[in-house]
């Protein structure tokens, strides 16, 4: 009774929300391609595809932790890909500092189970973003792709009196750092959100149309957009916060950087979900967005199901981790120390 | 081992393990049934490919494969993601000095991997360069010469569908035992040719690319043979008549041995009708049915008063007889000549090994004359035949039993016979009863057997440490000039016709 109940309450939600979105929909199509929100572009436009003949990089990090009575280890995997096009068709593939064995960390003791998992996330993005920047300098793609946000994470962020704090701050240093190696070595940074839940393009979307904000509650950017995007279409695009100076992560950047990210959607697939595309430019903003719209439209739209950069899927394969890998470290260490690293409940003698 | 390093040991939920060892391909080509070796901690693990698998993420989906299709190269680095596994079974570890051990511990993943050394391959696999040279392993360039006695001494057995190439091995048997040399250790061979089909060896070569083995090879036509009619003892009738009485071997075995003793005392060799005599003075009850069996053997022609050719005959070193059965049509006939030959030359092994040449009977359509079930005058040789399988090793009687329908074949003749060459087989119920007989015989080989081409072979037990597979080397003799094609046998019944009208226009 209590599933029936839960079962119906959930469908009942579900629904609602899928009709105020079809709503939106309806209300917004015969009219997307003519209204304009940023006073450049319209809400939708058509993706114009463009051959290109470069270097593509793409990064990616896979990791796996094990809990330990006192410390925890961390397992992490770099995905460094170079792809080499021609006439937008692979020719080449090349790795960069490929490695075979995970690079193992000892995360900090006594930390806070919230700290914890924050510090897992720092030590991740700390190596993307280190192995970011070396690639650019040594092998100059034209592009880069990160895969997630092009800034930190909220979840990233540790409280103000945190023992992580300065790790913290060090990435954002180091993601300032990847923004001006891009610039200088004509590198554009694409960053795609393989499931992302952001708000920023409803917000614009109520601001600008002046919509119902109570309508659109519980509506995302990527469920409004299944409604409104077909494949081969791309929003117009918007700043990365409404507020950058309220922003509790823009904030720390210096305005150079925070105040030019740029974010668009497109949709590469039929049957997928809009993509959600992050992007630095400083000037030029429409030509840029185009231009990576072409790109990455080209590289995702290859199933009619399933849309992600190709590079990116590729360096998401080089850095997969098992947890059996993590088991091997693991054994090694418990060889050497004993069983008493092993958590309590990992010793229970009982099934 | 080969200085270039093959492959890698991977650790996967299959192993390494005692008994299987996977590895990914480094550099090189790999084949299944090729033999790798592995640097181990006793000396040198020796592993049989015994299947490749060929991975690649980007093709495990269906639907991603499907609907991406060709464009996928355009888009991935595929080829980097191709890997080919090579599942092995470790056989066993030798090193420089020690005997083969059984494997019993696995080596660490990360090992390196290597084709093992055709010297390394003979070691192990007990080949013997004064061995029978039955054909090439594929892959290693080593030819496959498994020891005489390791191959015979213990029975073998040859099972192959019709067709895949039994009487080609067999024939390339015969030829390398003909030619053995006096010091290496000559053997007889008697062969049971039920279709005629290896008189070629008793016939002279016109063409000198083959070799000739008329001068090694005696023919004797089954309907000549006679056997003297004291060869008509209690067990021969009750192999040709099973449901002969006790009361009945009895009188008959009284009066075999009172003729035989009136022999000896001068009054010379018996024939049928001096037994039928003897007979005629039983009581009625005893001889009326006796009197019918004797004149049922005596309508098989086949007992005389003297035997032809005597049994001493039969048998030469280095030579090779051949009874040609083809020409009987009696089922029952063949089955006697088979028993009572048999029988006569084990027993005489067995009395006395001076008097006939350690031998190697081979027969042909083995499952009609050793059969599983015990079908009357079907099984009539199946006793003498099953007791040389049994006993005959340490008398240097031996059996090469052929089959093409091992699933008919006595279990026990299979499970005596201590090597088995297998050829192609297809039927599912002929190899299940190989796998069931045959000790040697892991399911992947048996999984192999149905796809081998015709020539290729798998040889398994005394003869060779591992179960191995080779390809029959070509024939030295000649071929046969009695097999004819399908189209030919038309064309020659044409021709055969053509001249008996011929003959009857003539004559009109």
């Amino acid at each position: 009774m209590q599933y029936t109940n839960f079962m119906n309450q959930a469908f009942e939600e579900i629904n609602q929300h899928y009709t105020k979105n079809e709503t939106l929909g309806k209300y917004l199509v015969p009219s997307k391609s003519k209204l304009s929100i940023n006073e450049i572009e319209t809400i939708v436009s058509k993706i114009k595809i463009v051959k290109f003949d470069c270097d593509i990089a793409g990064v990616d990090s896979g990791f796996v932790s094990k809990r330990l009575s006192f410390l925890d280890i961390l397992l992490i995997k770099i995905g460094a890909v170079i792809f080499s096009y021609n006439d937008s068709k692979l020719t080449k593939a090349e790795y960069f500092k490929p490695t075979l064995f995970p690079e193992p960390i000892l995360l900090k003791n006594g930390l806070e189970n919230d700290e914890e998992e924050q510090s897992k996330g720092i030590e991740r993005l700390k190596k993307e973003i280190t192995t970011s920047i070396e690639l650019i300098i040594e092998k100059k793609p034209k592009y880069l792709f990160i895969d997630g946000s092009i800034i930190p994470q909220y979840q990233n962020k540790p409280r103000s009196d945190s023992k992580i704090k300065d790790d913290y701050e060090s990435i954002i240093d180091l993601f300032q750092k990847l923004y001006k190696t891009s610039e200088e070595n004509n590198c554009t940074l694409i960053s795609t959100v393989e499931d992302s839940r952001g708000n920023r393009f409803k917000e614009v979307l109520i601001d600008s149309l002046k919509l119902n904000e109570e309508q659109l509650k519980f509506a995302s950017d990527s469920s409004i957009l299944d409604y409104i995007l077909i494949n081969g279409e791309r929003t117009c695009f918007f700043n990365y916060s409404k507020n950058i100076e309220k922003h509790s992560i823009l904030k720390e950047y210096t305005k150079d950087w925070s105040n030019n990210i740029y974010v668009f959607y497109l949709k590469a697939s039929n049957y997928d979900k809009a993509l959600r595309i992050e992007f630095i430019a400083k000037k030029d903003i429409k030509e840029k967005a185009n231009e990576i719209a072409s790109i990455v439209y080209q590289l995702s739209s290859l199933h009619k199901d399933y849309s992600y950069p190709s590079i990116l899927i590729e360096a998401d394969m080089r850095a997969r981790l098992t947890n059996e890998e993590i088991e091997i470290v693991f054994n090694k260490l418990i060889d050497k120390i004993g069983p008493k690293l092993n958590l309590r409940r990992g010793n229970r003698p009982f099934k | 081992m080969d200085e270039k390093q093959l492959g890698t040991v991977v650790s996967n939920f299959d192993g390494p393990s005692p008994s299987r060892v996977d590895f990914v391909i480094n550099n090189g080509m790999i084949h299944k049934g090729m033999f790798v070796e592995i640097p181990y901690s006793q000396g040198n693990m020796i592993c049989m490919v015994e299947d490749l698998i060929k991975t690649n993420r980007y093709f495990e989906r269906p639907d991603s494969v499907k609907t991406i299709g060709s464009e996928m190269e355009n888009h991935f680095p595929v080829a980097d993601w191709e890997f080919l596994i090579a599942k092995t079974r470790p056989l066993g570890i030798f090193s420089e000095n020690k005997q083969i051990q059984r494997p019993t511990f696995p080596p660490s993943p990360g090992t390196k991997v290597f084709i093992a050394e055709g010297e390394n391959i003979k070691r192990f696999l007990g080949i013997d360069e004064k061995g029978l040279m039955l054909g090439e392993i594929p892959f290693h360039n080593v030819n496959l010469k498994p020891k005489l006695s390791k191959l015979l001494q213990k029975h073998l057995a040859i099972l192959a569908t019709s067709g895949a190439g039994k009487s080609f091995l067999t024939s390339v048997i015969i030829e390398e035992i003909l030619q053995r040399q006096k010091e290496d250790g000559q053997i007889a061979l008697l062969l049971f040719d039920v279709h005629n089909e290896y008189s070629f060896f008793g016939e002279g070569v016109t063409d000198n690319k083959y070799t000739d083995y008329s001068s090694k090879t005696k023919i004797i036509n089954g309907k000549d043979i006679k056997f003297k009619c004291s060869s008509i003892t209690p067990s021969v009738l009750s192999s040709i008549f099973p449901k002969i009485t006790h009361i009945q071997k009895r009188e008959i075995l009284n009066i075999i041995n009172k003729l035989k003793q009136e022999m000896k005392s001068g009054a010379g060799p018996f024939d049928l009708n001096k037994i039928k005599n003897e007979v005629l003075n039983l009581d009625e009850k005893t001889a009326n049915p006796l009197i019918a069996m004797l004149n049922e053997v005596e309508q098989l022609n086949l007992f005389e008063k003297i035997e032809k050719p005597s049994i001493y005959d039969f048998l030469k070193q280095g030579q090779l007889t051949i009874i040609n059965l083809n020409d009987i049509m009696d089922e029952r006939k063949k089955q006697i000549i088979v028993a009572l030959v048999s029988r006569k030359l084990f027993n005489l092994r067995q009395d006395n090994y001076s008097k006939i040449p350690p031998f190697t009977l081979i027969v042909e359509e083995a499952h009609n004359f050793i059969p599983e079930s015990t079908a009357g005058e079907r099984a009539i040789a199946r006793e003498p035949l099953t007791t040389i399988a049994r006993e005959g090793r340490k008398f240097g009687a031996s059996l090469v039993v052929i089959s093409q329908r091992p699933k008919r074949l006595s279990s026990s003749i299979l499970a005596n016979c201590n090597t088995q060459i297998i050829l192609r087989i297809t039927n599912p119920y002929d190899l299940d009863h190989i796998k069931q007989t045959s000790e040697g015989l892991d399911s992947t080989s048996i999984n192999m057997i149905p796809s081998l081409k015709v020539g290729d072979a798998l040889i398994v037990g005394e003869a060779v440490n591992a179960p191995t597979f080779f390809k029959v080397r070509l024939k030295k003799s000649q071929n046969s000039k009695h097999e004819f094609t399908l189209e030919d046998l038309a064309k020659r019944f044409n021709e055969k016709e053509e001249i008996v009208n011929k003959d009857t226009e003539a004559y009109l």
